[in-house]
C-alpha cells in the first residue's frame, strides 16, 4: 500500500540531486549561474522544502566565505566567487538529498532488487553515526575525568580515546548483530516490505518542472559554447 | 599460506563494517567538505589518510574476508551520496583499488601486510577518481589540479605515510585487544 | 501443560584447551537438567557473571552459533530438539530481548522498528498492520514517535513489542530491566505477566534486582555456587515466589556508615542557583536550587530520563546550565582534578594495558592502592589486561581506579547495577576507608536505581520527579520509602 506522504520518491530524489550538483559546478562559471540557484530555490519553496533549505542555509554560509576566503589568499576575487558557487551548488543538491528518510529510501533499494545487507548496511551507518557522536562526547568525557590532557600527555590521551573507542565499537556491533539475528534478519532472505514506495502524481509534477528548469540552463549553457 | 578466496559476510560481520563506516565517516567527516569542493587534489588524501587508515585497519583485523573494505567502501559511498553524490566514486574506486592491489599481492587477510596496504592506501587510491571527476565536473585538467607538481607530490606522499602509519595504529590496537580476548 | 523448554544434561565451557579431558575442564555449568512448562513467567537469578545470560543465549541458540563455546547435552523446544539449529531456525519459536535497547534500534520511527522482524519473516502488510496496532496498543507507545527521544523503558517496551511481533510464544529477556526506574520496570513487568497468564506466553527473564520480579514470577531458577570445583555454578529451583526472600544478609555492618562528625556549619561545595536546564525542547531543571556541603553524602534519585546523570554532569562542568549558575570551588579547572567521578560504564575508564597500570596511573599513595588491591581481591590480576576481566570485576577496577586518586568530591554513577552482594559490601567498604582518610570530609554525590545500595550509599536524598512538585527533598537518614524494597532493607540499614 502507499503511504500518503508528501516527500518526493527517494529514488528520484537522489537522481535530482546528483544532477543539480554536476551541472552545478559546470555552470559555475556562468554570468547566470545565480539565476540557475534563484529557479531551483523557488521549485523547493513550492514543494515546501523550505525547512531544510532554513537548515542548509547557515552551512552553505560559514562553508562558502570558508572557501572563498581561502580561494583569495591564492586566487582572485573571480575564483573566490566560483568557489563560493561550487558550495551553493553543494548546498542546492543537499535539499533534495538529505529530505529522503533512510527508511523510504532502503525499502526503494529493496524494491530495486538491492541486496537486503547493503539497505541495512546503510540503515545502521546513519544510525550509527548519531550513537558514536554520543560516544566519543563520552569517551572524551572519561579522558578529561582521569586528568588525561592531550596538550601534555598526547600518547596517553591517544590511547585512552582508541582503546575504549574500539571496544564500544566491539560491543555496540557484536550487540547488534545478536538482535538483528534473533529478529530473524539474514542476508540471504529477501523479506516482505511493510510499505510500497510509489511514483506520485506529485513525483511526476516535480519531474517536469525540475526537468524542464534543468533543460533551459542546459541550452543556455550549450549555446554559450 | 592460504590461497586468495572469497567467503560470505555473516549478519556479524556486515553489522561490525557498518559500525567501522560509521565511525570513519565520524573521523573523516569534517574533511569531506575539502574534498567535495576543493579544486585542486591532493590536500584531501592527506586529511582522510590517517583517522581512515586508523578506523578501517581494525575492521579488516576483525573481518579478515576479502572484499571487506569494499564493503566499507559501498557504504560510506552510499551516505555520502545523500550528501554529494560524486563522493560515492571517491569512496568507492578508493576501496576497490587498494584492496584488489593489497589481495593481488598478498591473497588474503590473514597477512597483517595485506590490512596494512589495503586500509594504509585507501587515501592515495581516492585521487583518481577525484581527479575523473573533477575533468568530467568542473572541466578541469589534469595539470590544473595538480598545480604546483612538489606541493602535489608532497600531499601525495604524505597521504600515503599516514595512510601506513594509522593502519599500523590500528593494528597494533587490534594486537592488543586481540590479546584481552576483545576481538 | 506441555513443555516448553526441556534441558537434558546441558554444559557449557569457554575453556577450548584441546589437551584437557571434560573432567579437568572448567565449566560454567555441567549436567543442567529442567523443564519449563508453557505459561511459565521464570526468573533466573544469581550474581553477576555467575552464567544467567549464558543460560538464556544457550536457549535461543546465539551459544555457541554466534558466541563460541564448548556446549554439551540437549536443547528441546517445543519438543523439538535444537540442539543443533542456527539462530534462525530457533528465532521461529523462541523471542529474544536483549539489554542495552538504544544500542539496537536500527529505524527513526517506532512503527518502522516494530514491523521490522515481521518483515523478515514474510509477513503480509495487513497482517503486519494488524499486528502493528495490536502491539502499540499493548505497549502504550506511539506509531510516529522518534525512537530517539524515547526513554529507555519504552525502548525496551519497543524492543519487547518487535519480538511479540513475531509471534513466537517463548519469550527470552537478558536482563531486559537494567538501567529501568522501577515504575518502567513495573510496567514492563506487568505487560510480561498479563501475556503470560493470559495468552499463554513462557516468559523467560534473568535478573539480579530480584526484589522487583518476584512478585510476578511462578518460578525461581537460582543460580548458586557449585560444589565442584571445576564447574562454577548450578541451579536451584524453587517453586514458588513468596515464599523466597532476598538475602542480604551478606552486607555486614561495617557497610552502616553513621556520620557524625558532618560539622553544622560545614562550607558550601556546590551551591545551585535557580538553574534552568533543557535538552531541545524538554525542560529538565526549571529554577532548581540546591545546596551541598562538604562531608555530605547525597543520593540521588527519581525514574530514567529525569536528569539524575545530566545533574551530575551540571555539578562537573560537562554541561552548562541555560540559565542560573552553579558556584563551587570545584568549577576551576585546577580543582577538578579534585573531582572523582564513577562512570555507569567502566568500558569508558579503562584503557591501560595492564591492571596494574590502571590502578596506579594517577594514584595518590601506593598505599591505599595496595589497600585496595586486597579488598577487591585484584591480587591475582594485576598483570592482566583490565578488558580482559569480567563485567563485575572491571565495574570494581573502573571504581577503584577513580578513588585510588583520594578525590575530595566524588560523583558515583549507578556505581553498583551489575554488583553481587559481595562487590557491593566490597564498593560500600572501599567508600568508608576512603573516608576515614580524610576524617569523614569526603563529599560524595550518587545517582541509583539500586534499592539494594540506596540506603548505604548517602544519608541525604534528593528525588527528581517528573511530577509537581518538581523536586522532593529529604533530608533526613530515611531515603523515600519507594526507594526501598520492603521490607528487609529497612529493618536493617536505618
Amino acid at each position: 500500500m502507499c503511504k500518503r506522504t508528501r516527500d518526493i520518491h527517494p529514488i528520484l530524489s537522489l537522481i535530482f540531486s546528483l544532477l543539480l550538483f554536476v551541472m552545478g559546478l559546470l555552470f559555475v562559471k556562468e554570468t547566470w549561474f545565480w539565476m540557475y540557484a534563484i529557479t531551483f530555490s523557488v521549485l523547493f519553496l513550492l514543494f515546501r522544502y523550505e525547512k531544510l533549505m532554513l537548515k542548509l542555509i547557515p552551512f552553505v554560509l560559514v562553508f562558502g566565505l570558508v572557501m572563498g576566503s581561502l580561494t583569495l589568499i591564492n586566487g582572485s576575487m573571480q575564483d573566490a566567487l566560483y568557489a563560493i558557487y561550487r558550495v551553493l551548488a553543494l548546498g542546492l543538491a543537499g535539499v533534495l538529498s538529505m529530505s529522503i528518510r533512510p527508511i523510504r529510501l532502503v525499502r526503494s533499494l529493496n524494491q530495486l532488487r538491492v541486496p537486503r545487507w547493503i539497505s541495512l548496511g546503510l540503515l545502521i551507518v546513519i544510525r550509527f553515526i548519531q550513537i558514536f557522536r554520543e560516544e566519543i562526547r563520552r569517551i572524551r568525557q572519561a579522558i578529561a575525568l582521569r586528568g588525561i590532557r592531550f596538550a601534555s600527555t598526547p600518547a596517553l590521551w591517544s590511547r585512552a580515546f582508541f582503546i575504549p573507542l574500539t571496544v564500544r565499537m566491539l560491543s555496540i556491533s557484536e550487540g547488534l548483530a545478536t538482535s538483528l539475528e534473533t529478529r530473524g534478519f539474514s542476508t540471504d532472505s529477501e523479506g516482505s516490505s511493510f510499505e510500497v514506495i510509489c511514483f506520485k502524481g506529485r513525483d511526476l509534477a516535480f519531474s517536469i518542472l525540475f526537468l524542464t528548469c534543468l533543460t533551459v540552463y542546459v541550452y543556455l549553457f550549450l549555446r554559450g559554447r | 599460506m592460504k590461497s586468495f578466496r572469497f567467503q560470505a559476510f555473516t549478519v556479524k560481520d556486515i553489522v561490525f563494517l557498518a559500525v567501522i563506516t560509521a565511525v570513519t565517516l565520524l573521523a573523516s567527516g569534517p574533511f569531506a567538505p575539502i574534498v567535495m569542493t576543493a579544486s585542486k587534489i591532493g590536500p584531501q588524501a592527506f586529511a582522510m589518510a590517517l583517522p581512515f587508515a586508523l578506523v578501517t585497519s581494525i575492521g579488516l583485523r576483525k573481518v579478515k574476508k576479502s572484499g571487506s573494505l569494499l564493503i566499507i567502501g559501498i557504504f560510506s559511498g552510499l551516505v555520502l551520496l545523500l550528501m554529494a553524490p560524486v563522493m560515492f566514486f571517491n569512496q568507492f574506486t578508493g576501496s576497490l583499488f587498494s584492496e584488489s592491489l593489497a589481495l593481488l599481492l598478498f591473497k588474503n587477510y590473514e597477512n597483517r601486510k595485506t590490512v596494512l596496504m589495503s586500509s594504509g592506501l585507501f587515501a592515495f587510491f581516492t585521487l583518481p577518481s577525484t581527479a575523473v571527476v573533477n575533468i568530467l565536473a568542473k572541466g578541469k585538467s589534469i595539470s590544473e589540479q595538480i598545480g604546483n607538481p612538489v606541493t602535489f607530490a608532497l600531499f601525495t606522499l604524505g597521504a600515503i605515510a599516514l595512510g601506513l602509519i594509522g593502519a599500523m595504529i590500528g593494528n597494533k590496537i587490534a594486537d592488543e585487544l586481540q590479546k584481552a580476548g576483545k576481538m | 501443560m506441555s513443555c516448553a523448554v526441556e534441558v537434558v544434561n546441558l554444559s557449557l565451557s569457554y575453556d577450548f584447551s584441546e589437551e584437557k579431558t571434560n573432567r579437568e575442564k572448567q565449566w560454567i555449568f555441567k549436567d543442567l537438567n529442567f523443564k519449563i512448562t508453557e505459561g511459565d513467567f521464570i526468573m533466573i537469578t544469581g550474581h553477576s557473571g555467575c552464567g544467567k545470560s549464558s543460560l538464556i543465549n544457550m536457549i535461543n541458540g546465539v551459544i555457541p552459533n554466534l558466541k563460541k563455546a564448548d556446549v554439551q547435552g540437549d536443547i528441546y523446544i517445543h519438543g523439538h530438539c535444537v540442539t543443533n539449529s542456527p539462530v534462525r531456525e530457533r528465532t521461529k519459536a523462541v523471542g529474544s530481548v536483549f539489554q542495552n535497547p538504544r544500542e539496537q534500534i536500527i529505524f527513526d520511527q517506532v512503527a518502522d522498528e516494530i514491523v521490522f522482524p515481521m518483515e523478515n519473516i514474510n509477513e503480509t502488510p495487513q497482517r503486519m498492520r494488524d499486528k502493528l496496532n495490536s502491539l502499540l496498543s499493548m505497549t502504550g507507545l506511539s506509531a510516529d514517535a522518534q525512537t530517539d527521544t524515547l526513554s529507555g523503558g519504552e525502548k525496551q517496551k519497543l524492543m519487547t513489542a518487535c519480538t511479540l511481533g513475531m509471534g513466537q510464544k517463548i519469550l527470552l529477556l537478558d536482563e531486559p530491566l537494567a538501567n529501568m526506574d522501577a515504575r518502567s520496570a513495573k510496567e514492563l513487568l506487568e505487560l510480561l505477566k498479563r501475556l503470560s497468564d493470559e495468552d499463554g506466553y513462557t516468559v523467560i527473564l534473568s535478573e539480579h534486582r530480584q526484589e522487583l520480579v518476584l512478585p510476578y514470577v511462578d518460578k525461581i531458577f537460582f543460580c548458586v555456587k557449585s560444589t565442584d570445583e571445576n564447574v562454577e555454578m548450578t541451579l536451584e529451583i524453587r517453586d514458588k515466589a513468596e515464599d523466597y526472600a532476598c538475602d542480604l544478609s551478606s552486607l555486614s555492618d561495617r557497610t552502616s556508615r553513621e556520620k557524625t562528625n558532618v560539622a553544622a556549619d560545614a562550607k558550601q561545595v556546590f551551591s545551585v542557583e535557580n538553574i534552568n536546564y533543557q535538552v531541545g525542547d524538554r525542560v529538565l531543571f526549571e529554577n532548581f536550587s540546591w545546596q551541598i556541603n562538604r562531608g555530605e553524602e547525597w543520593v540521588i534519585l527519581g525514574e530514567n530520563g529525569c536528569g539524575k546523570t545530566t545533574l551530575l554532569n551540571l555539578l562537573f562542568g560537562f554541561v552548562r546550565p541555560t540559565s542560573g549558575a552553579i558556584v563551587s570551588p570545584y568549577s576551576k579547572k585546577r580543582n577538578k582534578r579534585k573531582i572523582g567521578y564513577v562512570l555507569q560504564n567502566p568500558d569508558y575508564q579503562l584503557f591501560m594495558p595492564r591492571v596494574k597500570d590502571e590502578l596506579y596511573l594517577n594514584a595518590s599513595s601506593p598505599e591505599f592502592v595496595a589497600q585496595l588491591i586486597r579488598l577487591f581481591g585484584f591480587e591475582h590480576m594485576l598483570e592482566r589486561h583490565p578488558l580482559s576481566l569480567s563485567e563485575g570485576q572491571k565495574r570494581k577496577l573502573g571504581f577503584a581506579c577513580i578513588i585510588a586518586n583520594e578525590p575530595e568530591v566524588l560523583f558515583l554513577d549507578e556505581p553498583t547495577v551489575g554488583l553481587d552482594d559481595e562487590g557491593m559490601e566490597q564498593l560500600l567498604y572501599a567508600l568508608q576507608i576512603l573516608n576515614e582518610k580524610t576524617g569523614n570530609d569526603r563529599t560524595i554525590v550518587t545517582v541509583s536505581h539500586d534499592k539494594r545500595a540506596i540506603p548505604y550509599l548517602g544519608d541525604h536524598f534528593l528525588v527528581l520527579s517528573h511530577c509537581e512538585p518538581y523536586l522532593q527533598f529529604c533530608n533526613n537518614k530515611t531515603p523515600p520509602t519507594s526507594e526501598l524494597p520492603a521490607p528487609m532493607l529497612t529493618e536493617r540499614a536505618i
